[in-house]
């Protein structure tokens, strides 16, 4: 019991809400803005981490270098491939009438694809390196100081963007998109533009999170799925386009998680996840489409 | 004798009330219009008959028995049957196999070859044999609004529920569609219901009129009677035109 | 009839006939290939039987073909397959009729999401439970001898197809499609949607479970993971997406195509095998979305 109400166990708890905050908040601005089930988001969270995870094996780049390229890199790579997949798809008409679950199949067969192509060319062994081991101590706590450069870059970078969203034009811009697009089309927006912004930022967010990841532990082609579905969970939880919300429900969903497989065992770790997304869907069946008919 | 019998209806919406404590009857064989500005309450009160939705509070006697909260299906399978106000065709399908899923599943629903033969029957009726074998997505409005109808009708109701099925449609398809709707209320001995915008289609078709407003019934009279109605007026034309 | 077509059960029941011979004929290693083959033609039936028809798009069949597979290592020493098997086909279609009352209420990209996230749940818990009983991985003595698996996976491809066949042209089969089309349109009509659903659903989870079984006795192993491998149900997607959803013909001519890609892949390049079944995938959802039967039939209708 003791253990339960150790700082070290809320500590670990803050740094996974912090991540799962960050990668809420990119895939509420992806999906937010494409309002496509996007359950590819995790693998850009996958390819982060192998980006920084080569960085550091083959040129010594320490990973919080890395980070800001990284970032960059995938948010360019993530707005290619839905650049391509979404017109594909809207070329069709057919398709365009089940644009849902059409594109959710696509998403998924780039899952597949950005997963395996990882595995083949770099095994499906997990990999993992050593970076910032020092432990830092402030008063009773102590902490691995890569678990809180983690943390600190995961709040700081939420924090930002959520407050530069909210008092800048772009970010208003976004927001608006993310409540309605034809909305935001009639007053004038380019929609288009805001719309690459939000991709390569909610993308770019996705690979920054992969990064500190590969910081904590170790990294493997098949490690993304779980991101994608905390990410969803944070955002059913926190309502889309909340993005304070967003941020409660990312600690909400650490702290339940933390603290539930501290209670269970690591074993329930997923059984936890899948449970919660379970639930989730259940209980709000109509998931994120709010107030517009749940059409297929 | 009363079909449907509506008892103090009432529906709210988050905070919005739609309809407030709306009761009116509908005799056997009576053509009703209901009239209202967008926003009255008209399209719920469809919902709610048709089963779509529960009322908050009223009752919806149908031929004696109170069927509020029933599941679609099985108000339809007791006789009700509705168009939608944006029409919804089976797409990919035929206008034949539209009709005849009508006709398999609704009140009458039969064995297959007689569920064909009727369809057969009511394509020729609302003059879609021409198109019955193309697929209900490639319809122009007029003909899917038509195949609305066949649809509801292949369902053996006793109600018809029709929603705005003249919108959009050119005064010669309106002039067609009155005719049309006139035809089947005589040839399949229906209880009809109307909304509709387009007024003076409601007026030659309703023998007596509902006006909803803001979800309260203001007035319910013969078409003559609701024309010179200084509520109605007031209602749709603001106080001073009255 | 509603929706006809050329190909009658007569013709099926003719090819099973002859795909009996097999067996009598070629060794092991091919037909282990055509136990696999069938495995996958009655695995793509059963799913198009909801999914197909219904658009309501499972991603987690694997969950049904992984509790056969655990229902028939659990009795395996203690109930005859004659019981064990048809148990498994049971079992799973009873979890989809308890399931299926709150899953299917959700609507489409949730729906897969939901069917996704219920498999792994699922495995996950069946791990836990293997690991608390201190088993990690079972093994079969004495399973049947491969001939006897074939017949048996034979049979049930054969029933799948049947069963595809006739509900394709049934009434049920134009309720199920009316509610793929528009789902509250055919309620209105009269159409029982949610007796039709839950029906189709567990329909579609019982062949699955005796061919979890089936496999389960083919590798004489049981492994959660394995059992419960995402990859099968995203197979099952991908073949029925290649050959058709609609009909009878599509998920045997999806499978015919999975096979040779196997086949193709396994000698040269086994780590390419998932990549391409991706871009398939995303190809066929972007070019050919009716799939190849779905595609040689406009062909047919537009002359």
């Amino acid at each position: 019991m003791a253990e339960l109400l150790s700082t070290q166990l809320l500590f670990a708890a803050l740094v996974t809400g912090a991540l799962y905050a960050l990668t809420a908040l990119g895939l509420n601005l992806v999906y937010g803005t494409m309002r496509l089930l996007n359950v590819a988001h995790g693998e850009f969270v996958m390819l982060g981490a192998y980006a920084t995870y080569w960085a550091f094996a083959l040129t010594g780049l320490p990973p919080l270098a890395a980070l800001p390229v990284v970032a960059i890199a995938t948010g360019l790579l993530g707005l290619a491939a839905y650049r391509g997949l979404f017109r594909g798809l809207l070329r069709n008409p057919t398709l365009a009438t089940r644009i849902e679950s059409n594109s959710l199949l696509l998403f998924f067969g780039l899952s597949i694809v950005l997963q395996n192509t990882v595995a083949a060319l770099f095994t499906p062994t997990p990999r993992g390196y050593a970076y910032l081991d020092a432990i830092v101590t402030i008063g009773p706590l102590s902490m691995a100081s890569d678990r809180l450069a983690a943390l600190v870059i995961a709040a700081g970078v939420t924090l930002a963007i959520v407050l530069f969203l909210r008092f800048n034009l772009l970010g208003l811009a976004i927001k608006a998109l993310i409540q309605s697009r034809e909305a935001t089309q009639i007053v004038g927006i380019d929609v288009g533009r805001v719309q690459a912004t939000s991709f390569i930022a909610g993308f770019g967010l996705a690979g920054l999170a992969g990064g500190l990841v590969s910081m904590l532990g170790q990294i493997s082609p098949f490690m993304g799925f779980p991101y994608t579905i905390s990410a969803f969970v944070v955002i059913i939880l926190g309502g889309l386009g909340n993005l304070t919300g967003g941020i409660v429900a990312a600690l909400l969903l650490g702290v339940l998680e933390t603290y539930g497989v501290a209670l269970t065992s690591t074993n329930y770790r997923s059984i936890l996840i899948y449970g919660v997304f379970i639930l989730i869907l259940l209980i709000r069946p109509q998931g994120l489409m709010g107030s517009r008919q749940a059409a297929r | 004798m009363t079909l449907l019998a509506l008892n103090g209806i009432g529906k709210r919406f988050g905070g919005l009330k739609a309809l407030d404590d709306v009761s009116f009857d509908v005799a056997s064989g009576e053509i009703v219009g209901i009239m209202g500005a967008n926003g009255a309450g008209k399209t719920t009160l469809f919902s709610l008959i048709a089963g779509h939705q529960k009322p908050g509070s009223g009752t919806i006697r149908f031929d004696g028995t109170d069927i509020a909260g029933q599941r679609p299906d099985a108000i339809n399978r007791r006789g009700i049957a509705r168009t939608f106000q944006i029409v919804r065709p089976f797409r990919t399908m035929s206008v034949r196999e539209n009709v005849t899923i009508g006709a398999l599943f609704g009140a009458g629903a039969d064995d297959t070859q007689t569920a064909e033969r009727d369809a057969e029957r009511i394509l020729g009726e609302l003059a879609l044999a021409a198109d019955a074998d193309r697929p209900a997505g490639s319809l122009t409005l007029a003909g899917q609004k038509r195949l609305e109808m066949a649809r509801a009708l292949a369902t053996r109701p006793r109600l018809l529920l029709l929603d705005e099925v003249m919108a959009g449609l050119t005064p010669t398809e309106v002039a067609a569609a009155i005719e049309t709707i006139r035809a089947i209320h005589r040839n399949y001995n229906l209880t009809i219901l109307v909304i509709e915008h387009v007024m003076h289609a409601l007026m030659q078709l309703a023998v007596r009129i509902v006006v909803l407003h803001h979800g309260l019934k203001i007035a319910e009279g013969t078409p003559a009677e609701i024309a010179v109605s200084p509520i109605v007026q007031e209602a749709y034309l603001g106080k001073d035109a009255a | 009839m509603i929706g006809a077509r050329k190909i009658t059960p007569m013709f099926y029941v003719a090819a099973a006939l002859l795909l009996t011979l097999p067996p009598f004929l070629v060794g092991p290693y091919w037909l282990g290939v055509g136990l696999l083959l069938l495995s996958w033609i009655a695995l793509a039936q059963s799913w198009v039987l909801l999914s197909g028809m219904t658009g309501y798009i499972s991603l987690g069949h694997a969950m049904f073909y992984g509790l056969g597979g655990y229902l028939t290592v659990l009795t395996w020493q203690s109930w005859p397959l004659w019981i064990s098997l048809p148990a498994a086909g049971a079992l799973a279609a009873f979890v989809a009729l308890v399931l299926g009352w709150p899953v299917l209420r959700v609507r489409g990209p949730y729906f897969v999401i939901l069917t996704y996230g219920l498999a792994e749940l699922v495995k996950f818990v069946v791990i836990d439970i293997e690991a608390k009983l201190g088993k990690f991985g079972r093994l079969l003595m004495g399973a049947p001898p491969l001939e006897t698996l074939y017949w048996l996976m034979l049979a049930l491809a054969l029933i799948a197809t049947l069963a595809t066949w006739y509900v394709r042209r049934s009434r049920f089969g134009a309720g199920l499609r009316a509610i793929r089309e528009n789902e509250e349109a055919a309620e209105t009509l009269g159409v029982p949607v949610v007796r039709f659903k839950l029906f189709a659903f567990a329909a579609s989870a019982f062949i699955p479970g005796i061919v979890g079984g089936l496999m389960a006795l083919r590798s004489a192993y049981f492994e959660p993971f394995q059992a419960f491998s995402p990859v099968t149900s995203f197979t099952i997607v991908v073949i029925a997406l290649i050959g058709g959803s609609d009909d009878a013909p599509g998920p045997i001519l999806g499978a015919l195509f999975l096979i040779v890609l196997q086949e193709l892949l396994w000698t040269s390049a086994p780590e390419l095998y998932l990549i391409i079944l991706g871009l398939v995938l995303i190809g066929f959802v972007l070019f050919v979305p009716d799939g190849v039967h779905g595609r040689l039939l406009r062909g047919k209708r537009a002359t």
